[in-house]
């Protein structure tokens, strides 16, 4: 069921397979466009002026809005080339690398396990995944047990965390069902477990909106999302055992909820992708991709300009 | 024969039950049997059961047909409002089912219901959707239809499932339409839609305006409304009742009026008019009754004016020629009984002539005998013979006379110049009566005529005779005209005329005026006229006045003489 949306929405098969609406009448829950099953946010794919020395990019929007635009904005490619990005899942991604639609993909996902496989890709930075609860909520600190029983519903009132004796409204997206993706897998040993009391939201931004407004809420999100709810005190980020999430905890292995950026292509362009690539890989992507991320070096990521040549 | 005393006569019979009716005035017993007032009244009663049939008619086919119009009107009303409802339910289901999908109230709803959230949140979500679409009414309820939050009136609590009806709250009637929301296949609130109807119906149908659609309920209804029943809910009935207001009626009604005062007004009209134009036609009638009348007294020769070609003129010409034809019938009976008279008085004369003449003749003879010896008789018998011969004379001269009148006029016509002959015979006439003065008028032109000079002296010193003895010393006119065919010869004096029996007998023989008179000189003149095929005419309202009438030379018309 799943893989037929997929085929039908990423691979631009429509009338041949039932849409969305079969679907989301067997499904209520996905009957929305980027539904949570599917890590896909767009109905159409973006359409980019097409210069010389341009490329695009579409797929998870935690790189496109964590990065990539930022990085559009200073990077000038050969013959002025710029970057082009839209944002949207990691099945976005790939459906618009293999349709030709776009030159880069970006993935939220680990590429093994994916529709992606057999694709080249690179390593660009890491997401941190952090836990978010309302600012009134005296809990600072969970264990990442505590957190995964949450998760998968076993732990239910925050009286269990220490907390108030009230429920715990998990907030939660459940994207890329079909992935591994890292998050999940970490928590609930990649299976859709979520607790079934859980508020199941279509995008992150609604993660960290729903976590801010209800007391009682739980959250898990990209720091991309979280950092300006949190900066400006709407939100608050829970330590995991004690922990608190940020870059040198992941770098150090103390922080474990974090997830990979990959960005995919279908085949190398050395005239447009190399310097692109060259700059991500530069101090000044990788300043750029460190305010939010994680950066990876050339060299953790394996980036070989020949290597997909 | 028994007869009865008066006091055993029976009781005089009792009064008829039904009493004579009393006698129409003359003027309406005419009207009564008067065809014109007969066609008026016919035409009056045509006309108004035209019209009325014409009104009527036209009444009932526009009356009809505009009621007809208003119902196919009203059940068009219907179906748009009708439709009205079911697509502003079917708007309204669609956004519900729509806004049912809505993350932040699904999130808030199910927080609030099953995370011990806060109820601000569920409210917040409802007043949000009522503000950004606008609706009246939203409402939130849970499974147990406990109301969770809304805006606005809010209807009775919703089924769990989706649907659509309407549904009142007070006075007035909302559409309403439910969508679950979902969580795993399961209902665990409902959301509630709500809007007013009315304004949607205002919005088809404007206060003011033809169509009137109200919302009722119950069995109750106007049976000139429609009415169409909406889907309710709790087993409740609903309806729509429509109602189109009948704008052409009144306009209809005026015209109506309008028409039947038009239709009586010319119908009047129409009705004197015809009635004017058969008097005008039928005129001729009243006047063709008075001269048939007249006809009856023996009046003919009366002449009535025809105009036109239609039946009543060819009637008044038929009338005309029968008149001139009983005139001259009536000429010819004259004429016959005077041809009778004349033939029984030349027999009578022949006889007179054959038994008196010869004595008479001796009685003349003798007596001249005796004058031819007048030494031989004394003085006293001398004047005795003068006497009788000359008695004798007279008397054989009214023999003559007789003989005369009743022997034929034979004629020895030659061509003359009438003028000349008219001048010749008043020159002699003149030198005659020399007290009498006598004017010749000649006509213009040589007037030629075939004429016996003798026969038309004798006959114009009659008619002069006559004249000078009807104003003696009175001057007399002799006048000649002429046409194509005819000449008249006019012989006038200033005497009183014929009185009217005398105009009757004048032909008579022995029938005079005169003293001293014999009748024959007038008949005989006719006789002579008519001999050359022409006629005395006298005519009426021309006192002393006569008129010879004779053919022109080549027009000649030889009438039988007597």
């Amino acid at each position: 069921m799943r893989r037929r949306d997929f085929l039908a929405a990423g691979l631009a098969i429509p009338g041949l397979l039932p849409g969305r609406g079969a679907f989301a009448a067997d499904n209520p829950l996905v009957d929305a466009p980027g539904g949570g099953y599917v890590c896909r946010t767009r109905v159409a794919p973006p359409v980019f002026p097409r210069g010389p020395g341009d490329l695009s990019y579409q797929g998870t929007h935690i790189l496109a809005q964590g990065a990539l635009r930022e990085l559009a904005e200073v990077y000038r490619g050969p013959a002025g080339g710029r970057l082009h990005v839209a944002g949207g899942g990691c099945d976005d991604g790939i459906a618009g690398v293999l349709r030709m639609q776009v030159d880069l993909g970006g993935m939220c996902c680990p590429v093994e396990k994916s529709r992606a496989v057999g694709l080249p890709w690179y390593l660009v930075a890491r997401d941190i995944k952090v836990v978010i609860a309302h600012p009134a909520n005296p809990v600072t600190d969970i264990g990442f047990d505590e957190l995964a029983a949450a998760a998968a519903g076993r732990i239910s009132r925050w009286r269990e965390l220490g907390g108030e004796d009230r429920a715990i409204a998990l907030v939660v997206r459940n994207h890329c069902p079909d992935y591994l993706e890292p998050v999940r897998d970490l928590l609930l040993n990649n299976k859709p477990d979520w607790s079934p009391k859980g508020l199941f939201v279509e995008r992150d931004e609604q993660i960290v909106e729903a976590v801010a407004r209800y007391p009682g809420s739980l959250g898990l999100v990209s720091w991309v999302f979280a950092k300006p709810l949190v900066e400006t005190g709407k939100l608050k980020m829970l330590k995991v055992d004690g922990v608190r999430a940020d870059a040198r905890a992941v770098r150090a292995g103390s922080y474990r909820l974090h997830g990979p950026l990959n960005v995919i292509f279908a085949r190398w362009l050395p005239k447009t992708m190399r310097p692109f690539f060259d700059f991500l890989y530069s101090a000044r992507g990788l300043k750029i991709m460190n305010r939010v991320l994680v950066p990876v070096s050339a060299e953790e990521a394996d980036y070989r300009p020949g290597r997909w040549a | 024969m028994k007869t009865l005393h008066p006091a055993h006569a029976p009781d005089p019979a009792p009064p008829l039950a039904r009493t004579e009716a009393e006698p129409l005035p003359e003027h309406l017993a005419g009207l009564r049997h008067s065809l014109l007032a007969s066609m008026f009244v016919a035409l009056t009663l045509s006309i108004a059961l035209m019209s009325a049939a014409l009104f009527l008619g036209i009444d009932h086919f526009v009356s009809q047909k505009f009621d007809e119009l208003r119902k196919q009107r009203t059940a068009y009303a219907s179906i748009q409002a009708k439709a009205i409802v079911e697509r502003e339910l079917a708007q309204l289901a669609g956004l519900a089912t729509l806004l049912a999908d809505d993350a932040e109230l699904r999130n808030s709803a199910y927080y609030h219901l099953f995370l011990d959230g806060e109820k601000e949140h569920p409210q917040a979500a409802v007043h949000r959707i009522a503000e950004s679409f606008r609706l009246e009414s939203v409402g939130l309820w849970n499974t147990s239809a406990r109301l969770v939050a809304a805006t606005g009136s809010v209807p009775s609590p919703p089924a769990a499932q989706r649907g659509v009806a309407v549904d009142w709250v007070g006075q007035t009637l909302w559409l309403v339409t439910s969508a679950p929301l979902l969580r795993e296949g399961q209902a665990y609130a409902v959301l509630q839609l709500a809007r007013p109807l009315q304004p949607f119906l205002d919005a088809a149908f404007p206060p003011g305006s033809e169509v009137t659609v109200r919302a009722a309920a119950g069995d109750a209804g106007v049976k000139q409304r429609m009415r169409v029943a909406l889907p309710a809910r709790n087993g409740k009935q609903v309806w729509l009742e429509v109602a189109v207001q009948d704008s052409v009626g009144p306009a209809l009604n005026q015209v109506k009026h309008l028409l039947a005062w038009i239709m009586a007004v010319f119908g009047l009209l129409l009705t004197f008019a015809l009635a004017a134009f058969l008097g005008w036609q039928l005129k001729p009638l009243r006047a063709l009754t008075q001269a048939v009348s007249a006809v009856g007294r023996g009046e003919f020769g009366a002449r009535l004016q025809s105009r036109g070609r239609n039946e009543i003129a060819r009637l008044v010409n038929a009338f005309n020629a029968m008149s001139d034809d009983l005139k001259r019938l009536r000429d010819l009976e004259r004429r016959m009984r005077h041809q009778e008279r004349l033939s029984d008085i030349g027999r009578m004369a022949a006889r007179v002539a054959h038994d008196i003449n010869n004595p008479l003749t001796v009685i003349r003879n003798v007596a001249r005998l005796m004058e031819k010896k007048p030494a031989e008789q004394p003085a006293q018998i001398l004047e005795d013979s003068r006497l009788i011969a000359h008695h004798s004379e007279r008397c054989m001269r009214t023999v003559e006379m007789l003989l005369d009148y009743g022997r034929p006029v034979r004629l020895k016509s030659s061509r003359h110049d009438l003028n000349e002959l008219v001048a010749e015979i008043a020159a002699r006439w003149r030198n005659a009566w020399p007290d009498t003065p006598l004017a010749c008028i000649p006509a213009q032109g040589p007037v030629q005529v075939d004429v016996d000079a003798y026969q038309l002296e004798q006959m114009l010193a009659n008619l002069l005779d006559n004249a000078r003895q009807a104003a003696p010393a009175r001057p007399v006119t002799v006048s000649l005209t002429a046409d194509e065919a005819w000449v008249r010869v006019t012989i006038a004096d200033s005497g009183p005329g014929f009185s009217t029996e005398a105009l009757e007998r004048l032909y008579e023989p022995f029938f005079t005026t005169k003293r001293g008179g014999n009748g024959l000189g007038l008949g005989s003149a006719l006789a002579i006229a008519q001999a050359h095929g022409g006629d005395i005419d006298i005519p009426p309202g021309a006192p002393g006045r006569v008129e010879v009438r004779l053919p022109l030379a080549g027009n000649h018309a030889q009438r039988p003489g007597r």
